[in-house]
Order: structure tokens, then sequence, then C-alpha cells
């Protein structure tokens, strides 16, 4: 309560420098927050990605020939079942395409568009929770079947069909084949690449393509593992599966390099080719770094300021001490005053990043849309205010508070709590 | 027993080419419930001596007892509460905390000791603030009240935590004679009524006249 009346006493007797406090603070937290919120976005857990924490991804095969060639890509249905299969911490495992592909989709009789499909199994719909706003996914004997079937999300059926359509069972054109949709879902999102598609279709698994090397292909794998199994655990097994998927390479010479997998879902964010094994670690020290220097800067710049309205007290604090107030509990009461403030910045600041982040995005996106992706719909494509306004955001924003306010008001409280008390009464007004 | 005893005390200023002694060789003795004041022209040293007898300053060189205890290298901690539990000071220029309102001036103290509820707290100040006539005035803050009702305050401060020393320097300095009177009366009546022994340093001579002893110093040194 004090501490409150002495911030807007503050703000009354030396309303410049605890303005500035004020502003300084809230930018200082504001660009954290924006680096914060975009690296996030590859991890916060949100619709249709709930279970990220559990949802791993063996996507890639790399592989060696003895002559010294090699070639790297997706996997086939026989190369991924023969790592990924039956492995004993995954409670659910899908096969998907690893790529989307752009295809013309069109309701029969009107002009096709280009949109991005993805092709993948019953299971998809098992690890991923997407909403249906209309009918259901496939199941498992439609996909074994190779019925022509699709999911299509909301903005896709709105772009078909137009607003407020029932579209299930409907029939829509992909490459000229026709397809009976069974589902419309609400809520797939670009931003996470790994569930994004605007259709989804049966994935062809035994007869699927297979590439130039017979263990290459089109397939990647998502896998749910169980909750009391680590992913180092799960990696040992694969690796074991890679040893003796090797053995038998080794017959017609060749070697499949093993990168780590499976992937969770930051470090498949991070695997830029399908023959590199990611490095989280410089990622996170760089951004470690980064909220250091975007921490310090600021901090040092606060911290003349917060001496600046600590001059002004040093009386009350030479009384205070004369009455019985330890060094420590000044120390303390300064800290705790000054946190309000900086506390009130970082409010400012977070807020600040959010509406950035959603004008950026918003900014970005129409730009490719308008250029590249004609197809590209800004409304889906930009975070939603679940990826943005979540409890790890607001944690951290705390945590910013706390070290940005001891790094401005340590040192300053600290020494106003060391001088002498007779020399601070002495100082009234100087 | 004195609760004041000053042995061979040496306080002497260093800054960094010049070095000032403002008092030497001090040795004074106070006894319990004495009213004391202390006189001499300025820059010789009396609030020096104030601020080493109220703990909030070191002596260079000598011993510091009070209430019998010796005061020498106690740590923060135990200085402070002794300061919290045995001294009330009162100021020249009151010194009260301009963004708290009177109540909690008054409390002041109080929040540097434990074991008191909230509740016995208010009591206490309250009871406090109606002794001194300033019931009505409670919610005021310092810079709504004349100088004689802050140094009332100021004064109500340095005896709510009851304790059995007040050091005041140079009390009246800030206030009108008829404000300043008024101080004065209430101060004599702490010092009769309720037996606390006050050492208070003044340039008034009619003032130190109605006290117990007067003490002059002159240039870091006792003359009287
Ligand atoms: N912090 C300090 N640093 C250096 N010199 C000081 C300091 N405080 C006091 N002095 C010096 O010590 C001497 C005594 O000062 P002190 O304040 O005790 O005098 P005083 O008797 O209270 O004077 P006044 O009647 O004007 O209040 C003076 O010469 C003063 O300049
Ligand atoms: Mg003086």
């Amino acid at each position: 309560m004090n501490y409150i009346r002495q911030i807007l006493y503050d703000l009354k007797q030396q309303p410049l420098v605890t303005w500035i406090s004020l502003i300084g603070t809230a930018l200082a937290i504001f660009l954290i927050m924006a680096v914060f919120m975009v690296n996030r976005v590859n991890v916060v857990e949100v619709s249709p990605e709930s279970n990220r924490s559990r949802i791993l991804y063996g996507s890639y095969m790399d592989i060696y020939f003895d002559n010294g060639s090699s070639g790297s890509g997706g996997l086939t249905y026989e190369s991924a079942h023969e790592i990924y299969s039956n492995l004993k911490g995954i409670e659910i495992l899908s096969f998907i395409e690893t790529w989307n592909t752009t295809a013309e989709i069109n309701v029969p009789g009107q002009q096709s568009i280009d949109i991005e499909v993805k092709g993948v199994d019953a299971n998809f719909w098992k690890i991923y929770d997407f909403h249906f706003s209309q009918g259901v996914p496939f199941d498992s004997i439609a996909v074994d079947a190779g019925a022509h079937y699709a999911v299509i999300t909301e903005d896709t059926a709105v772009r078909l069909f137009g607003k407020g359509e029932n579209v299930v069972g409907r029939e829509i054109q992909i490459d000229m084949v026709p397809y009976i949709i069974t589902g419309v879902v609400n809520n797939a999102n670009p931003l996470m690449p790994n569930s994004y598609a605007r259709v989804y279709r049966p994935v062809k698994l035994k007869d699927s393509d297979p590439g130039w090397i017979a263990y290459l292909g089109e397939l990647g794998t998502v896998m749910l593992r169980h909750d009391n199994v680590t992913r180092d655990d799960i990696a040992k097994e694969v690796q074991a599966r890679y040893a003796a998927f090797n053995n038998r390479l080794q017959k017609e010479g060749m070697q499949a390099m093993y990168h780590g997998t499976p992937f969770d879902t930051e470090t498949k964010s991070l695997a830029f080719g399908s023959n590199t094994t990611p490095d989280i670690q410089t990622p996170r020290r760089q951004r470690l770094i980064t909220y250091i220097l975007l921490l310090l800067l600021p901090a040092i710049n606060l911290s003349s300021m917060t001496r600046s309205r600590m001059r002004h007290r040093v009386a009350e604090i030479g009384v205070r001490r004369a009455f019985g107030c330890r060094r420590s509990r000044i120390v303390w009461q300064l800290l705790c005053e000054n946190f309000f403030i900086t506390l009130a910045g970082g409010i400012v600041g977070l807020g600040l990043s959010m509406i950035f982040i959603l004008f950026i995005s918003n900014y970005f996106v129409n730009y490719t849309g308008d250029f590249f992706i004609d197809n590209f719909d800004q409304t889906v494509t930009t975070p939603t205010f679940e990826m943005l306004f979540n409890w790890d955001s607001f944690g951290f924003a705390l945590l910013l508070c706390f070290i940005l306010n001891l790094l401005s008001a340590g040192i300053p409280a600290w020494k106003a709590a060391r001088i002498n008390p007779a020399r601070a009464l002495n100082s009234r007004g100087k | 027993m004195p609760i004041i005893r000053l042995e061979g005390v040496d306080k002497v200023y260093r800054t960094a080419d010049i070095e000032t002694t403002a008092l030497e060789n001090v040795n004074l003795s106070i006894d319990k419930g004495e009213f004391v004041s202390i006189m001499g022209p300025s820059g010789c040293g009396k609030s020096t001596l104030l601020n080493i007898i109220g703990l909030l300053d070191t002596p260079t060189r000598g011993i510091v007892e009070l209430t019998g205890r010796s005061m020498n290298g106690l740590s923060d901690k135990a200085l402070s509460a002794f300061r919290n539990t045995n001294i009330g000071f009162v100021f020249q220029s009151f010194h009260l905390i301009p963004s708290l309102n009177v109540i909690d001036n008054v409390a002041l103290p109080l929040g540097y000791r434990k074991g008191e509820t909230s509740g016995e707290r208010r009591k206490r100040v309250t009871e406090v603030l109606e002794r001194l006539g300033l019931g009505h005035r409670m919610r005021h803050l310092p810079s709504q009240l004349s100088g004689g009702q802050c140094q009332r305050v100021a004064i109500a401060r340095a005896i709510v935590g009851d304790p059995a020393l007040i050091l005041a320097d140079e009390p009246t300095g800030n206030l009108d004679s008829h404000m300043g009177g008024e101080v004065m009366d209430l101060l004599h009546q702490l010092n009769r009524e309720d037996g606390r022994t006050i050492v208070m340093v003044t340039h008034n001579e009619e003032q130190a006249r109605q006290t117990d002893r007067i003490i002059r110093f002159f240039d870091g040194r006792q003359v009287e």
C-alpha cells in the first residue's frame, strides 16, 4: 500500500524521471517479449498442437553410398515402418507426407485455386487436436482403401463454397480428381507447419512412389510418446533400429546416417535439411545473449534514473535509519517500491509486444500473400491470441521485471542504505 | 548509573584534503531523568556529539556507553534495534516523511519492531497524537501542517516507541518564539511526567537556563 503511495508521490514530485523510468522499463520489456514470443511460437502448446510436449517427429532419411555419393529426403513406407513402428515408448504413430503439395482445387464446374494439400493417415487426427466444425475425419479403413475423402479447413470451405454452407458430403476436385468432403476443421495455422495444410486427404502408404533410392520417399512420421518415457529413451530405441537397418543396408553398399531423431517440435523447427543434425544449443545461447543484452543495456540507463529518484529521499532514509530501520530493510523497501514501477512498465511493455507481433505478422503475411502465394489467408496465418496470451508469456515477463528491477535498483538501493545516517539527515534539500 | 557516558571521544572528519576535528577528548556523563542543554557557537560540534550519542555516527576514538552498555563495535542490526527501543529523535527541520500522513509518520518507529499487532500500534499512535493535541490532524500530510504542528508530530514520533532518551537538535530552531515555547513546554512535560532523559542542543540561553544542566562547547571541546 505504502509502496504505491510512494510511487504516486514520486510521479507528482519528480514526474519526468519517474515517467522516463516507466517508459524505459516498458520499452525494455517490450523488446525482449517481442523476441520471446516470436520464438515461443515454435514451442507454445495450442490447438491443434496442444500435445507438443509429447509430439515427436521422424521425418527424414539420409543415405550414403560406398562410392561416395549420397542422397537424402523423406522416408518410404518401408523405411519409416522399419525404423519407427512399434517403438516401446510410442503411444500413437502416424504416417504423413513430409512436405505439403500445392494442388489445383475446385468445385466441379468452377474455377480452380491453388491450395496446400497434405496426405495424412487416420492417426494424424488423434495426435493433433483439430476442432471439427463440421463432419468427422476419415478413418483408417478409408486410408487403407485409398478412399478419395478430404478434410478441409474452414477458410477453404468459405473460399470454395461461400459462407455458412454445410459442405460435408460435397465434392471437390483435387488436380481434376474428385474427392468427397468428410469434415471441416477450423484451426490449421501456417505458424505450425507440421500440422498445417488447407486440405487433408488420405496418404498413400503401400504404393507410395519410391524415389531414385528405394529407401527415400515422401513420407514422414509423427509420434505421440507415452507420458512416462523421455524423448532420449526413444532416441536410444531409434538409434538401435538404425543399427539393425544399417546391417542390412551395408550389404547393398549403403549406410543411413542417424541424426538424433525423433525430434521434438523445437528441434524439428531447426532441422533445415534432411541430411543435417539440428543444433538447438546455438540458437538457445544466442537467444540468451540477446535477452541479457536487451536487459542489461536498459538496466544501466534505468539505474541512473533510479539513483536520481533515490537522491531525493536521502533524508527520509536517514530518518528511517534513526528510528531503527536496518540497512537490509531499506534495501528491501527501495526494491519493493521500484518493483511496482517496473511492474507497471512491464505490463505496458507486454501489451505493446503483443500488439506489435499481431501487427507485424499481419503485415508480413499480407505481403507474401499478395506477391508470392496468392492463396494465403491472413486471418488464419497470424498468431492467435491463444499463442500470445498464455501463462508462459506472463511468467516470463514477470521474471524479466524481477531481474530488471534488481539490475536497475539493486546497486542504487544498496548504496542508499549504506549512507551514514548522520550524513543522510544532514542532506535535507541538498 | 548514568544513562549516557562518553569517555575520551574524538571525532575527526576526513575529506580528500582536509581534516576537521569536530570533537576532541569529550568526557561526559548524563544521568537518567536529566534534561540537559548543549550550547556553543556554530560549528563547535554540538550536532556531531548528538549524532554520536544517538548512534547515528561512530566516534573516531573513545568509548560510548548507553544504559550502561558499551556501544562500540555493535552491528548495524544491534545498533538499529537499540535506537528503535531506546532513543527518540527530534530535528530542527522536523524531517517528517512527506509522502506519509501524520498517522503513518508517527507509526514509523513501531514498524521496525516485532510483536505488536497493527491494532495495538494504531491505538498507541492515536493515544500519543491526542495527548499532543493532534487528534484532529491525523490524516493530514506534513505539507498541510504548520511548522509548530510538524514539530509536535515529530515529537509524537519520537515518543511513540516509549524511549528512555530523547535527543533534540535545535528543536525550536525553525519555529517562531510562540511555537518554540509550546514545544519547550512539551519537552519539559515529557521530562517531568514520563521521566524521560532529554539532551537538547539550543542557541537560546533562556531555554537552556530552564533545563537541569548546561554543557558548553567551544571548538570541539567541552568548556563547562
Ligand atoms: N560530514 C562532515 N564532513 C566533514 N566535516 C563535517 C561533517 N559534519 C560536520 N563537519 C564539521 O564538523 C564541525 C562540527 O559540526 P557540527 O555540525 O557538529 O556543528 P554544530 O555545533 O552542530 O553547528 P551548528 O550550530 O551550526 O549546527 C564543523 O566544523 C563542521 O564543518
Ligand atoms: Mg548542529
